[in-house]
């Protein structure tokens, strides 16, 4: 399964997403994509990390080192006041987007 | 944004360690994962691993993320642009001509005020080392030289820590030792404390010892400049406590400055100091001057270090109520004396507004030949904009953004800059080192040797990038707009269209009229050095030869010397080629010389006022050497003369003989009675600007002992 399954683009203002539920590491992100799509979005898990270091260099999201639930080290990612404005005007583009291919593809 | 990408790209090393940990714990937990579903720890790694991808080419696009793009857009760009330059060669060497002559002409006028103007003294603290003049209470730019008990008077300053005086122009002739063939030299004669005050660094030995060597009998010691210890006592490492011989006497040796100080006046190079304590040896004066109480002389430069915690401000503020005290205590030679602080190594304020305004003037003349060459330039650009429209209509049509186009084109022009960046730096030290070869016909060393340091290097790295930015943004904003459908249809398009105030009329405009400005200009500089060079001088220069010794140096007996001048000239004579020979203690045109004030007897004893004259002691044959025609009288007879005999000019004859025929009245000077025997023509006498100056030619065979005072 390639990144093809994702729309372009979308895959920042998910994670941008996921992360507004609280602090999250790399594994963590994916984990809740899986699920909250009921496994439909598959993204190629590698394909997360640049995505990551885009964020956090464009400081939309902040990452820190601490201890994962089983103890072990990992990167947690907290989403920053620029990353939640960036968010909004990404879902707000998105919906636009999704609303005009709708009507399209809701003609007769 | 920028400063992070920056930090993210200095620390991009920990950074991708940092990176790689993180997804290998990724890997784990997605491993743990699997194996809690049940399969083996081997399949759970090999499946997590699958569903991760490629963990090294993650870890470049991460990286390339940090290290911004624009590095690795630049390296492209740059190697597009030498391909597409190398591709031109015309067009690329035209270029780089014309930048190279630009930034080549503004680097040298850089390089020459940099040395002229900023460059540090080569001595510690170089910051709180002050130069004391004198100058007009009022008003009148400083400079002036002191009075030696002005001198000691300064140093009641608090301002100031301690205070040295020296004199800069002192020849001597200096010889490893006795025996071997003296040269003669230019140095310093200083007081005592003057290497405790200036601070320089030593190769070898120290300075004076402030304590003794001022006064005089001490025994004599000297300090050698770097340059002369290497040109004359083949860089011995055992010199310090050597005696050398100096104008025939042994000195030792204390010390060598190190290489590249050559004492804190701008442009003079000294290449030994001596204490006070030699100063009656030097013969710098009249055996009646008293050159150590008399306050009337002003013959020393004073340098001083600033106390800690006190600023020149203060320094000069005190130096004020001195020269106040002194004005009331000594009317007679202070009265309009104040003195002036600055820090060393300036050149002196009564040339310095002289020196900035050349230097204006030069660097504005080069500015304008920089923007000719940028004009010129940035036309060639445009000109291959318009036939590379094709390219980059293209360019744009597949979706390069207009920034990164103008990237591109800017690159190349910066790389043409570059390119001309360093012609021009070679331009500029080709120009400096002609300059370095350029001997001026005087008798002590300037200092020419103009090296081209790191600010000027920084400074033609700087003006290149600007100019690039100059020739380059304009042509590259104008061919990145193009009407694309056109472009790509290949038709024709012009840039700019036909108007008639296009950019390219508006460069070749201001290019024409730049150009008209610098041809007007060099062409009254060039007719004005033809008027200078077709004045009459009086003299006739064509095939004369000039040479320079210095026997007052040697020690010998007067009669010695006489003879040896003799000897000289007649040997002189003697080479086939020679017509003339004559000896002069000056030739015109020198800027420096001795002057006098001469008086003509009146018969009816009326009383005239003295007439300032210029002194020359020359040998017979000296006018005819110089193609100056006798007005009446004539030359010296041959051999010493047994009375005081002078030659005048004919305006020291109008002046002192007004209405009447000289030759053979009386004149004197400074005591001395002397018969006029004959009247020259007026030559130009220091500058060829001058009005007729007055002179006075002496027999050089008789007044030998005069010439000792004289050279000074």
């Amino acid at each position: 399964m390639g990144k093809n399954d994702l729309l372009p683009g979308t895959l920042d203002m998910m994670v941008l997403k996921c992360l507004t539920r609280g602090k999250l590491h790399g594994y963590g992100i994916t984990q809740m994509l899986k699920q909250v799509s009921d496994d439909v979005l598959q993204v190629e898990e590698g394909s997360l990390y640049p995505a990551l270091q885009r964020l956090e260099l464009n400081g939309w999201i902040d990452g820190q080192w601490g201890l994962s639930s089983n103890n072990r080290r990992a990167r947690f990612y907290t989403l920053t006041a620029a990353g939640r404005k960036q968010l909004a005007s990404e879902a707000n583009r998105y919906r636009q987007m999704s609303a005009a291919i709708e009507r399209v593809m809701g003609l007769a | 944004m920028i400063t992070r990408r920056i930090r993210y790209w200095l620390q991009s090393r920990d950074r991708a360690r940092l990176l790689r940990e993180e997804m290998y714990a990724h890997l784990v937990m997605k491993a743990e994962e699997l194996m809690e579903k049940g399969m083996s720890e081997a399949d759970a790694r090999a499946e997590a691993h699958r569903q991760f991808g490629n963990v090294t080419r993650t870890t470049e696009d991460s990286r390339s993320i940090w290290i911004a793009c624009w590095i690795t857009d630049f390296a492209q760009d740059s190697a597009h642009a030498v391909r597409t330059l190398r591709k031109q060669p015309g067009f690329t060497a035209a270029a780089v001509l014309s930048a190279s002559l630009g930034i080549g002409a503004c680097s040298m006028i850089f390089g020459l005020a940099n040395f002229a103007l900023f460059r540090p003294l080569p001595v510690a603290g170089a910051g709180t080392l002050l130069s004391i003049t004198g100058r007009s209470l009022r008003g009148g730019e400083a400079g002036n030289m002191l009075a030696y008990p002005d001198y000691l008077d300064l140093k009641q300053a608090r301002s100031l820590e301690d205070v040295a005086a020296f004199f800069p122009l002192v020849p001597a002739a200096v010889a490893a030792r006795s025996g071997v063939e003296p040269q003669r030299y230019w140095g310093s004669l200083a007081t005592a404390n003057y290497f405790d005050v200036v601070r320089p660094h030593f190769l070898l030995g120290r300075g004076f010892d402030a304590s003794r060597d001022d006064r005089r009998g001490e025994r004599p010691v000297i300090v050698l400049s770097h340059h002369l210890w290497q040109s004359r006592f083949g860089s011995d490492p055992n010199i310090v406590g050597r005696l050398i011989e100096f104008n025939d006497r042994n000195v030792t040796v204390v010390g060598v400055a190190g290489p590249g100080f050559r004492g804190t006046e701008v442009g003079l190079l000294c290449d030994f100091w001596v204490p006070f304590s030699m100063v009656d040896e030097l013969h710098l004066f009249t055996a009646s001057k008293d050159p150590l109480h008399d306050r009337a002389g002003l013959w020393v430069m004073v340098a001083a270090r600033l106390r800690r915690k006190f600023t020149q401000r203060d320094a000069a503020a005190e130096l004020d109520v001195i020269a106040r005290r002194l004005t009331a205590a000594y009317p007679a030679t202070n009265a309009d004396r104040g003195f002036h602080a600055e820090p060393a190594g300036q050149v002196s304020p009564s040339l310095r507004t002289l020196v900035v305004l050349f230097f204006v003037l030069l660097i504005s003349v080069s500015v304008l030949v920089l923007l000719t060459a940028c004009a010129n330039v940035a036309n060639l650009l445009l000109a291959r904009a318009s036939a590379r429209q094709k390219e980059i209509a293209t360019r744009l049509a597949i979706g390069a953004g207009r920034g990164r186009v103008v990237r591109q084109l800017l690159t190349e022009s910066l790389l043409l800059a570059l390119l001309g960046g360093a012609g021009g730096f070679f331009l500029a030290r080709l120009g400096t080192s002609s300059l370095d070869r350029f001997q001026l016909p005087i008798a002590f060393p300037v200092d020419l040797a103009i090296s081209l340091d790191y600010r000027v290097v920084l400074f033609s790295v700087v003006l290149s990038v600007l100019t690039g930015m100059m020739f380059g943004l304009v042509p590259a904003l104008r061919a990145t707009r193009p009407d694309l459908t056109g472009a790509l249809k290949s038709e024709p398009v012009r840039l700019g269209r036909l108007r008639w105030f296009s950019l390219r009329n508006a460069l070749v405009i201001s290019q024409i009229t730049i150009c008209m400005v610098l041809l007007v200009c060099s062409t009254l500089f060039l007719r004005s050095l033809r008027a200078a060079r077709l004045l009459d001088l009086g003299i006739r220069s064509r095939n004369l030869l000039l040479m320079n010794f210095d026997p007052a140096l040697s020690g010998r007996t007067e009669t010695a010397n006489t003879r040896l001048l003799e000897n000289i000239l007649e040997r002189a004579a003697s080479i086939p080629g020679v017509e003339s020979g004559s000896l002069a203690t000056n030739v015109p045109l020198s800027p420096m010389g001795d002057q006098t004030m001469l008086s003509g007897d009146t018969p009816a004893g009326e009383k005239r006022p003295d007439v300032n004259v210029d002194v020359y002691s020359v040998s017979r044959g000296f006018f005819d050497t110089l193609g100056v025609p006798f007005v009446a009288g004539e030359d010296f007879r041959p051999g010493v003369p047994a009375e005081g005999v002078a030659i005048i000019n004919r305006a020291a004859a109008e002046h002192a003989f007004p209405d009447q025929n000289p030759i053979g009245r009386r004149a004197t000077y400074e005591g001395h009675v002397v018969r006029i025997v004959g009247v020259v023509s007026t030559t130009k006498s220091r500058t060829i600007a001058e009005d007729p100056r007055p002179c006075i030619y002496l027999p050089i065979l008789r007044n030998f002992a005069e010439i000792i005072r004289l050279r000074a």
